[in-house]
């Protein structure tokens, strides 16, 4: 990239952290309050909490990642956005609106606070297991991120790894400890509308520079005919279903991980809900067909990159000019900083309003808690910070793969059974939820000591570990609550949830 | 083949994009307005708005009007 080329893309990208520190100045004076600097008063509309749900959702993963599955498998990557479309559609349609209607009435803020109060927890065992399983993984896929945007800024500009994370982690840490959650969903709606427009501009390119759509698939026919059939080269067998089952079940994070279930906690109220479905799973299909087309578009405009993942930035430096390429860097930059800030004001929410509000200073005030949740999110941050500085890290790379699963394993079956099964247990909810975490993370390990220590690539233990986590969590949940005695008057609150708001078809007796 | 791609992957993109839409856009459908009207969606100017609803069409007159 030249000079002048470089100079354009910074200042694309200073623009846009000008825009969302813009945000951040807008919405502090509104989070003042915990339930403010958590949840934005719970006042946030459709269309905010729809994107800021599929860009929480979709890190630096589905632009880096998911093209680069794309560019690798061709059509089999299409079990991705099977699952994920899937995934969003229950989430919006079956999940929300019950869990929205729970955690009014119990005026929570997190989603152990919900857990906590659903199933009586008086001695708080579910607040601390919930607490610390968000707070380790979200410290770990934090630094991993901001090793992201190292990375990310050295390979589009040119600046230093140690840049790169600096500039990453000050812009994020500003907007996210001032704003609190209404500036990172406010800024989460910009960074999505630009995802959503990137990953129609890219594949629409990537075609027409092919030669139109026939000339495309006939020239990736030619490269390898796999690439075009639904189950890629492995067919019709075992380790085509596996395959397929394992990019299918990436989705399935959606309809539990706390970091999504805070954005139907956020709505003005259940009609927003509603509303939002629709936009957010319209946005999902954009978000991963379009990064799956870019990713068929790149193997045959650009065969045989040595790191399929770098397509992205390929396409965007060969096809566009500077201005586009530095707006696609902005792109993955808003990635990035879209998952780290939710994160963030995650495990700060874990740790203020769980352990400090609920366990060790009841009496605090909101504004003093308010002001603890700012420094412990700068705090958090700082934390990641220090991981992602030293560069690469094996362990935090390790340790991140399981952050996405380790998160909804722990949390999406205890969730579907608290909202959906009347004979869910504290106990059985304790006992699942470290069952699904430690389940996904173990299966993980196993899958790859297995590999290296046989050196075979297909086996059983391939199967993605959300799957294995989420079986665990729902056998051990069920399980448990079947010798134990549920919380007195649960069941009859369950009941009464489902007459208000009434199934996803049918109106409920508050509508 | 159609358009270059086999049959079978047409399934499989059409199941991923198509029906999650159409039950997103069903559920809204029922539970994406109040019982007043509210959150009805706005009429195009021209068409006959809803009466005297409140919500995002609060300040309506009584009864149909014509939104200028």
């Amino acid at each position: 990239m030249t000079d002048s080329g470089n100079l354009t893309i910074v200042a694309v990208l200073a623009a846009y952290i000008l825009v969302l520190v813009g945000i951040a100045w807008r919405t502090s004076r509104e989070s003042g309050s915990v339930s403010g600097f958590y949840l934005a008063g719970k006042k946030l509309p459709a269309w905010v909490i729809a994107f800021s749900a599929n860009t929480t959702g979709e890190s630096a993963w589905l632009l880096i990642g998911l093209t680069g599955m794309g560019y690798l498998v061709g059509f089999h990557a299409m079990w991705v956005v099977l699952g994920e479309v899937l995934g969003v559609a229950l989430a919006w349609t079956v999940v929300a609106r019950p869990f929205k209607e729970f955690t009014d009435r119990y005026d929570a803020i997190t989603v152990p606070d919900y857990l906590a109060d659903r199933f009586h927890d008086r001695n708080h065992v579910l607040r601390v297991v919930s607490a610390v399983i968000i707070f380790t993984m979200v410290v770990a896929y934090t630094a991993a991120q901001l090793t992201m945007s190292g990375k990310a800024f050295s390979s589009f500009i040119g600046t230093s790894y140690l840049n790169g994370v600096l500039i990453g982690a000050a812009v994020i840490l500003v907007y996210t400890s001032v704003g609190g959650f209404k500036a990172v969903a406010y800024s989460d709606l910009v960074q999505g509308v630009l995802m959503f427009l990137c990953l129609i501009l890219l594949p629409v390119a990537g075609i027409w520079h092919a030669g139109g759509w026939s000339q495309l698939m006939a020239g990736i026919g030619e490269t390898d005919p796999a690439l075009l059939r639904p189950l890629g080269a492995h067919g019709l067998g075992v380790a085509g279903i596996a395959s397929a089952l394992s990019f299918a079940g990436i989705g399935l994070a959606f309809l539990g991980a706390p970091q999504l279930l805070t954005r139907f906690m956020s709505a003005r109220d259940k009609r927003q809900i509603s509303r939002g479905g629709v936009i957010a799973v319209a946005c999902i299909v954009v978000f991963d067909t379009g990064a799956v087309l870019a990713g068929v578009a790149g193997r045959y405009l650009f065969p045989g990159l040595a790191d399929p993942e770098t397509v992205l930035p390929v396409m965007s430096t060969e096809l566009f000019p500077a201005v586009v390429a530095g707006l696609v860097l902005v792109v993955v930059m808003a990635a990035i900083m879209s998952t780290v800030d939710s994160l963030l004001i995650l495990a700060s929410s874990a740790v203020i309003r769980d352990f400090v509000q609920k366990i060790l200073r009841p009496n605090l005030s909101d504004r003093g808690l308010s002001s603890a949740g700012r420094i412990l999110t700068a705090v958090i941050g700082l934390g990641g910070l220090a991981f992602a500085l030293p560069g690469e890290n094996q362990v935090i790379f390790w340790f991140v793969l399981f952050a996405w699963s380790g998160l909804a394993s722990a949390f999406t079956p205890v969730v579907l059974c608290s909202l959906f099964w009347r004979r869910t247990t504290r106990a059985g909810a304790v006992a699942g939820m470290i069952a699904g975490f430690l389940t996904a993370v173990v299966w993980g390990l196993a899958c790859d000591v297995w590999a290296v220590c046989l050196k075979e690539q297909e086996h059983f233990l391939n199967l993605y570990e959300m799957i294995p986590g989420f079986a665990a969590g729902f056998a051990v949940t069920i399980g448990v609550s079947l010798f134990t005695t549920p919380p007195p008057g649960a069941a009859e609150e369950l009941d009464d949830v489902r007459r208000v708001v009434g199934g996803p078809f049918t109106a409920g007796a508050s509508e | 083949m159609i358009a270059g791609l086999p049959l079978d992957t047409w399934i499989l993109v059409v199941a991923a994009t198509v029906p999650p839409l159409v039950v997103a856009a069903a559920a809204c459908r029922v539970h994406g307005r109040g019982a007043d009207g509210s959150g009805a969606k706005r009429p195009w100017p021209g068409e006959d708005a809803p009466a005297g609803t409140a919500g995002e069409n609060a300040g309506a007159p009584e009864g149909p009007a014509r939104v200028p």
